[in-house]
């Protein structure tokens, strides 16, 4: 494969837990021109590879660790990992990503992905160095939580630099929505964890000497100082670096970008006073997630002291806070803080913890709940006490926490009594802490995006309307957002395709979605990726793999049973907020969804009503069923 | 001597201008020029941007310089220095 095309190890690990055995096969060429690596390559090994319908968490279910041709630390944001899998959170498909150096040393080890299927008979892990991999015991670790068993396979693994990801008790469990720690960042949603978990496999080590090689070292070695030396003088790079995500709280909560009360308005009027809690008491300073990261936008962070008194740990990202304050209406940032650790700790993503937790809240004060049902908890909105205490029984499937565990959807459709108007989320993949009513482009993005109601997979397009960020895309046909009304909604779908094929590209290439924030757009990638691969790779190409893979996922989805109700938003995200900033601004809620899917649907070639691509489209785009 | 506050983007509006001079003595440093900036915007700038108690910019926004950040207050201002404001919604 290297002899062809540069810059990927050109090797795919299979591990098939049930025997075990591994063995390795050269990356397919065609696939490597059609998909390029990362969340592209792992769809076609998944549609190719895995029967529709099969239980997720079945032995026979894959999952696949993705790295693309940009995973090197030397690139912008190259310290990533992708981890692709049909989700027992949504049914469909999964993919979720962390920044680390794992996919970087994966790499090193020889592999760009590994496939991982079949399930131990007892608990094991992984480890993959230089070319092999090797099986062993992990009873000792079962139940350990994540920086206990980070610490006892680091003391098992003493010659080398591992780099680790493993699952929590949360994965052991099957918590539907448990994720994959690196470290302390999380490939968080939904529910890696539980299908690694469901194959008692606790956690993969990896290792290796020998660095992947670009095609055309030395021009990539220039080009690479150049955008080093841009970043360092791009605003939106400092602002990562000096404020970190947690540094929007204030901003969000004043443009209506900060779902509060499980979504009953877009604004709390308490983000400034609540970062400035953060700022005071529990941030100590910025740090990077992998080797050679300019940016540094992750917080090192603790809580002093007090009843949620917390060690210094890699956390507190905005979508974790804003899930554990504004969603559950908590005004105790050292609980936030706290309950984020918390859930890194137990594995399971903080995202859908705060949202499962706001859902409860609710359902408790609507009387869907009965007492036996919480036996003794007080589920009042803003109880910071009780929040640690349900992530704890939502991670051991304890009390009220084993229904809360398998996500809004599925406790809803339990619960019933009128508590599926509580339930938000898309394609059963709960919200997380950006609201459309802020930009309206986010609403057909929440909706059409393949792992659900994601703001980072593929786009989180308020920030084009809202935030009037452009990613380098206009030259592509994106509209100058400056000549965008937020809240306006025609031409948000047909914005939206564009948003989403641009901003999908990092997550095919094995990079960091920040950078593309910071300046390192389509052009940018493009012609990193000619310099590593040797192949002259242009922009336009780049984002028709974009959609081509889009495209996939869309057909892993439909062959999986979703249509396009699936793509439909809850009321609740489209409805006028009923307190806060933007109470009864009639403009800010969203008031012809459908219309802006048809858009959306017609920009892509699908089908207006049952939104499957056409046979055109297919053709178009080279994607064969 | 003369210092130049630029607003860029989006913070035009919130400062009611893009471009503002002001004179300070020597020796003044960025905490003069923030103290100044709550003397004269305070009233207009949102609570999101700006901490009025304690005369500083909030979380989204990057104050610069010739190319590099500005961030300690006790950074000496120069005669005839540009120093431009940006909102950064950085996502996340």
């Amino acid at each position: 494969m290297s002899d062809t095309l540069g810059g990927y190890a050109g090797k795919c690990l299979h591990l098939d837990l049930s025997v075990p055995s591994g063995r390795t096969e050269d990356l397919d060429p065609e696939i490597l021109r059609d998909y390029l690596g990362g969340t592209g390559y792992a769809a076609r090994i998944l549609y190719d590879g895995q029967k529709p319908g099969i239980d997720p968490l079945s032995p026979e279910a894959m999952l696949v660790v993705s790295t693309g041709p940009l995973t090197l630390n030397a690139v912008p944001g190259g310290g990533s990992v992708e981890l692709c899998f049909k989700s027992p959170l949504t049914g469909g498909w999964g993919e979720s990503r962390a920044g680390s150096d794992f996919g970087p040393d994966l790499r090193r080890a020889g592999f760009d992905h590994v496939v991982i299927r079949g399930r131990a008979p007892r608990p094991v892990y992984v480890v993959i160095r230089d070319g092999k991999a090797e099986f062993r015991p992990a009873e000792h670790l079962a139940g350990k939580l994540v920086s206990e068993k980070l610490a006892m396979i680091r003391r098992e693994l003493p010659d080398g630099r591992f780099s680790i990801g493993c699952i929590g008790p949360g994965g052991e469990n099957e918590v539907a929505f448990a994720g994959v720690q690196f470290g302390d960042r999380a490939a968080g949603r939904a529910g890696a964890g539980a299908v690694l978990g469901s194959k008692n496999l606790l956690a993969i080590a990896v290792e290796g000497r020998n660095e992947v090689v670009a095609a055309k070292p030395a021009e990539l070695k220039e080009l690479l100082r150049t955008y080093f030396t841009q970043l360092r003088s791009n605003p939106v790079s400092i602002g990562f670096h000096d404020n970190g995500t947690v540094g929007d709280l204030a901003a969000n909560d004043e443009k209506g970008d900060w779902p509060t009360k499980n979504w009953q308005s877009n604004s709390w009027g308490k983000g400034a006073v609540l970062l400035d809690s953060f700022v005071r008491r529990n941030f100590i300073k910025p740090y990077p997630c992998y080797r050679g990261c300019t940016i540094s936008c992750g917080r090192k962070v603790r809580v002093p002291d007090g009843a949620y008194a917390t060690v210094e740990h890699g956390g507190a990202e905005y979508e974790s806070i804003s899930c554990f304050t504004a969603y559950v209406q908590n005004e105790d940032m050292d609980a936030a803080v706290h309950c984020s650790h918390l859930c890194n700790e137990y594995g399971v993503d903080t995202i859908s913890a705060g949202a499962v937790i706001a859902f409860a809240l609710e359902c408790a004060e609507a009387g869907s709940l009965a007492a036996s049902d919480i036996a003794g908890l007080d589920l009042s909105w803003g109880n910071s006490k009780v929040l640690p205490r349900l992530v704890r029984m939502i991670a051991l499937r304890e009390g009220i926490g084993a229904v809360l565990a398998d996500g809004v959807r599925a406790a809803a459709a339990r619960i019933g009594k009128g508590s599926e108007a509580f339930a938000v989320h898309v394609k059963g993949l709960e919200g997380p802490a950006h609201d459309p009513r802020s930009g309206k482009s986010l609403a057909v993005s929440y909706g059409t995006g393949n792992r659900g109601m994601c703001h980072i997979h593929p786009a989180e397009a308020m920030a084009w309307d809202s935030g009037k960020m452009d990613w380098g895309l206009c030259k592509h046909g994106l509209p100058d957002p400056n000549g965008v009304d937020r809240w306006d909604e025609p031409g948000k779908g047909s914005a939206a395709k564009l948003i989403q094929d641009g901003l999908n590209l990092p997550d095919i290439l094995g990079t960091c979605k920040f950078f593309m924030y910071a300046g390192i757009g389509v052009d940018e990638l493009a012609a990193m990726l000619s310099l590593i691969t040797g192949r002259d790779i242009g922009p336009a190409e780049l984002l028709a793999v974009s959609e081509r893979v889009i495209n996939l996922q869309r057909l892993f989805n439909l062959r999986e049973g979703f249509t396009a109700a699936d793509d439909l938003l809850p009321a609740r995200v489209c409805a006028v907020p009923s307190f806060g900033r933007y109470a009864g601004t009639a403009e800010c809620g969203i008031s012809d969804f459908p219309g802006m899917l048809r858009e959306y649907y017609e920009a892509r070639g699908w089908d207006a009503g049952t939104g499957i691509p056409t046979d055109a489209t297919l053709k178009r785009i080279g994607l064969r069923r | 001597m003369r210092v130049r506050l630029a607003a860029m983007g989006q913070l035009e509006k919130d400062f009611g201008g893009g471009r503002f001079d002001f004179e300070f003595p020597p020796d003044s440093t960025l905490a003069d020029l923030l103290v100044k900036i709550g003397d004269d915007f305070s009233g207009r700038l949102p609570e999101s941007l700006w901490n009025r108690a304690e005369r500083k910019f909030r979380g989204a926004v990057v104050m610069m310089s010739d190319g590099a950040a500005l961030r300690d207050p006790a950074q000496p201002l120069k005669d005839g220095q540009e120093i431009l404001i940006f909102k950064v919604l950085v996502g996340g």
